[in-house]
């Protein structure tokens, strides 16, 4: 509270430059709110009872975004609340406060930014700070940051803070102090000749450092570790080229549990665009790549750095079943995706053509050999393991082929028609020990009829199929609209094939919702199947659960 | 122009090169733990069904070893993990649940927050009374740091015919402190041998090992789960001693061999431990 007075107080001490009418006239507020509610009830079928609820019958997470601007300045803060936090998300969460108070004034060559803010370098392999709702996520930096831009296509990053950890306030000799700086320059840009080149270069780097003093009693840890990154961004033509390598001195930590080897990853990415044809290639290889501002912590908190992912992420139900997370003590992927849209008044595109996807990403282990004849692989205290840079590891982390045909009959009537395999190490991933990867082949139906302008009708039909885990699912799903304003949908999941008979149930939903302008409010009854839930290789678990869940969302 | 924005590069990444500590080996830390009164409370909540928590169990190990056995374990089955028949598993019958764990994991929010997980001597941090196996050491160390404002003093007679055990328990406050004072007295049990999940091959067999060997087992909490107020209230006097006796029959699955008396002091208020000990049954 203390942070918003001072900022408030920041915003009045220059709003004496401004002319009186002026500051009414050029003031602005946005703002965006959310609130999710849910109400338990007991499900005996589930496993849910009224002794494990224990009268907790209520969650409740919301939020509200509020941002204020007056020409170049601007401040804003977010409230949360989480009352309890709804079942999946971490119960750190629990509580209410003011966790985003900022404060930014841009000229034409500089923004300074005091409070907590959102940053990052490249494509995040040494810093990235983000907040993901539906996770609950968020490792904002509060602190300062400077961006200058000193000419077109040169810009420079400076930031300096801690990380936001749940609610607990930062402490002396507690969790780590981030500093970091980024620079990027546009070959284009900058230099005149070459401005009207077919070659477009962007070229990038940055450092980053945490401070945590040692306070491990078993390990000597490394007060500083840094990281570097360097990246560029080609493009040639039709095709676009972009790396980035990044460096991180020894870090034990948690995650690692406590190796001293340095961390390095790899991204690279090919595209080839043309009309009609879009290729798309990844390669990425990831050996001890955590950095978070504390060694100690283990759950989805204060990372800096941000992984990203490389496999097909699915929205459809059962799709959506085995989902990847990152793993950041290594992997080594590729993926490779290719559009086609096949011409309209062809004989298989029909009057209005046809899309069709394909997409194959596969991610291994790395390959771990011991790093010395006394040590186990992964032993703390040790420099952990060694790697071969070019070689994959014999364990399949997750394979993914994902064949996608989209295509409209008439003006009335379109659909889309999915295939996907997945082949899925649910002992790595979710922790199933000693279980065998799941093989599963899903198929998914998507089609939509219009009535009339306003008033459609969409029904999914979906099928899993595989003889690990829980068996085969079959899902359902209806939803009629009537645009703009309202949705009405039920959707059932069934686990037909579970080995266990008092397994094979159904997860039924009923939901409806309303639309005015900005704002939002749907309802939704039913069963939640236990799983998980990931953003960018991201993942929380969710429990079972039972009930009504209401959400109401707006902005202005 | 072009010169000066090297420079500011240059001057930056200077920075934070310069913040870099490379650790040359060993990497394990080489203090003396040994000399020190002060005992710490690490209570291990933990259950059969919970594959991550062979791991804790083998850190609390360690760490009893690394701290010159001056670390004092409790090993509290409670929980969604501790339920007998766990997703009606047959293998995992066994129901090591005691009335005094499940009061403390409903209290302190252990369980809920996922197991492993762990107390310290009680003591509430920014983010409550939890602490992930990860913090232990760091937790421990701090603690470490204090004298013992209260040393406890245990002595066993164990009756091998009733096997009636008759436990004395002896608490002499080193220093002035205020506030209710409770002793809490429980039996722990090593080497029992029951099924536990486990996902480290480092440890046992995966997924599951049959012949896991539990240790420091809480059997029960003789004197309740908040056990008995040695001063009510008021100030304590330092070198003013307390002592209380109990009686505690065995049941057959207590091997008295392998059980251990653990004692310990804490403040009413806030929880916190002033002290622990731990003794054999049989010494």
């Amino acid at each position: 509270m203390k942070r918003l007075i001072t900022i408030l107080i920041f915003a009045l001490l220059i709003t004496p430059f401004v002319k009186g009418q002026d500051f009414l006239s050029k003031s602005q507020v946005h703002g965006s709110f959310e609130l999710d509610g849910m109400y338990y009830q007991a499900d005996d079928a589930l496993g849910i009872t009224d002794s494990l609820i224990n009268g907790n019958v209520f969650g409740f997470n919301g939020f509200a975004d509020i941002i204020y601007s007056l020409g170049n300045f601007s401040a804003g803060f977010r409230y949360e609340a989480y009352l309890p936090p709804i079942a999946g998300f971490d119960r750190n969460l629990e509580g209410q406060g003011f966790p985003y108070l900022w404060a930014t004034y841009t000229t034409e060559k500089f923004s300074f930014t005091v409070g907590n803010f959102y940053e990052q370098f490249g494509n995040g392999l040494t810093l990235r700070t983000y907040q993901e709702w539906s996770l609950g996520y968020d490792n904002s930096i509060n602190g300062a940051r400077v961006i200058y831009e000193p000419t077109r296509g040169l810009i420079f990053k400076g930031v300096y803070g801690t990380q936001r950890y749940f609610w607990a306030p930062f402490e002396k000799n507690g969790r780590g102090i981030v500093k970091g700086f980024d620079g990027e320059i546009n070959l284009n840009d900058v230099f005149g000749s070459m401005a009207d080149s077919k070659i477009r270069l962007i070229l990038g780097g940055s450092a980053v450092s945490k401070y945590q003093s040692d306070q491990n009693p078993m390990y000597k840890m490394p007060q500083n570790v840094a990281s570097f990154a360097g990246r560029f961004n080609l493009g040639i033509g039709k095709f676009n080229f972009t790396s980035e390598y990044a460096y991180k001195i020894n870090d034990p930590s948690a995650v690692n549990s406590y190796i001293y080897k340095p961390g390095d990853a790899l991204v690279f990415t090919g595209s080839y665009s043309t009309k009609g044809l879009g290729i798309f290639a990844m390669f990425k290889r990831i050996d001890n790549m955590s950095y978070k501002s504390d060694e100690a912590v283990l759950s989805n908190a204060l990372d800096i750095n941000f992984l990203p992912p490389i496999v097909e992420p699915h929205t459809y139900m059962l799709a959506a079943m085995y989902p990847y997370a990152t793993q950041p003590n290594g992997e080594m992927g590729f993926q490779l995706q290719i559009n086609y849209k096949i011409p309209k008044k062809s004989k298989l595109g029909g009057k209005y053509g046809m899309g069709i996807s394909v997409n194959y990403s596969q991610i291994n282990d790395i390959a771990r050999e011991k790093a010395n004849d006394t040590a186990y692989i992964g032993q703390s205290g040790t420099m952990g393991w060694t790697s071969d840079f070019f070689k994959f590891g014999d364990q399949i982390f997750n394979r993914d082929l994902t064949i996608e045909i989209d295509k409209k009959f008439n003006r009335r009537f379109k659909s889309i028609f999915k295939y996907i395999y997945q082949d899925y190490n649910i002992a790595t991933i979710l922790g199933h020990t000693g279980e065998p990867n799941v093989k599963a082949n899903i198929a998914i139906v998507d089609m939509t009829w219009k009535f009339t302008s306003k008033k459609s009708i969409r029904w999914e039909l979906q099928g899993l199929w595989t003889s690990e885990d829980k068996g085969d699912w079959a899902a359902a799903l209806v939803e009629y609209t009537i645009s703009p304003h309202w949705f009405f949908t039920i959707a059932d999941q069934y686990n037909y094939g579970n080995k266990h008979s008092y397994e094979q149930l159904h997860y039924y939903t009923g939901s409806f919702g309303y639309t005015l302008k900005t704002t939002r409010f749907a309802l939704t009854y039913g069963r939640q199947r236990e799983g998980v839930v990931c953003v960018g290789g991201v993942c929380r678990q969710v429990p079972a659960s039972s009930g009504f869940y209401v959400t109401i969302s707006s902005s202005f | 122009m072009k010169t000066k924005y090297i420079i500011i590069v240059l001057f930056l990444f200077a920075f934070i090169i310069n913040s870099c500590d490379k650790v040359s080996p060993p990497f394990v830390e080489g203090r003396d733990y040994c000399s020190g009164n002060k005992k710490v409370l690490l209570e291990d909540y933990t259950g059969h069904g919970c594959n991550n928590c062979p791991e804790a169990a083998v850190i609390a190990h360690d760490l009893q070893d690394f701290f010159c056995e001056r670390v004092v374990i409790i090993g509290v089955h409670a929980g969604y993990f501790a339920q007998p028949y766990l997703n009606g598993d047959s293998l995992l019958s066994a129901d090591f649940n005691t009335e005094a764990g499940t009061t403390w994991d409903n209290y302190f929010g252990v369980s809920a927050q996922g197991n492993p997980n762990g107390l310290i001597d009680r003591v509430k941090g920014p983010s409550g009374y939890v602490i992930s196996k990860d913090s232990w050491a760091k937790v421990i160390d701090t603690l470490l740091q204090n004298n013992a404002k209260a040393m406890i003093t245990i002595n066993n007679e164990f009756n091998i015919d009733t096997k009636i055990l008759t436990t004395s328990v002896q608490t002499k406050f080193t220093e002035d402190v205020s506030g209710n004072y409770k002793l809490i007295v429980c039996i722990t049990q090593d080497n029992i041998i029951a099924p536990q999940l486990n996902k480290n091959e480092e440890i046992g067999p995966t997924p599951m090992d049959i012949n896991y060997v539990h240790n420091h087992v809480l059997r029960k909490a003789i004197n309740g789960a908040w056990g008995e107020s040695l001063n009510g209230s008021g100030t304590v006097s330092a070198n003013t001693s307390y002592d209380k006796t109990y009686t505690q029959e065995f049941v057959d699955d207590w091997i008295p061999k392998n059980c251990h008396i653990v004692a310990f002091v804490y403040h009413e208020d806030t929880k916190t431990v002033l002290q622990a000990e731990e003794l054999g049954v049989l010494e």
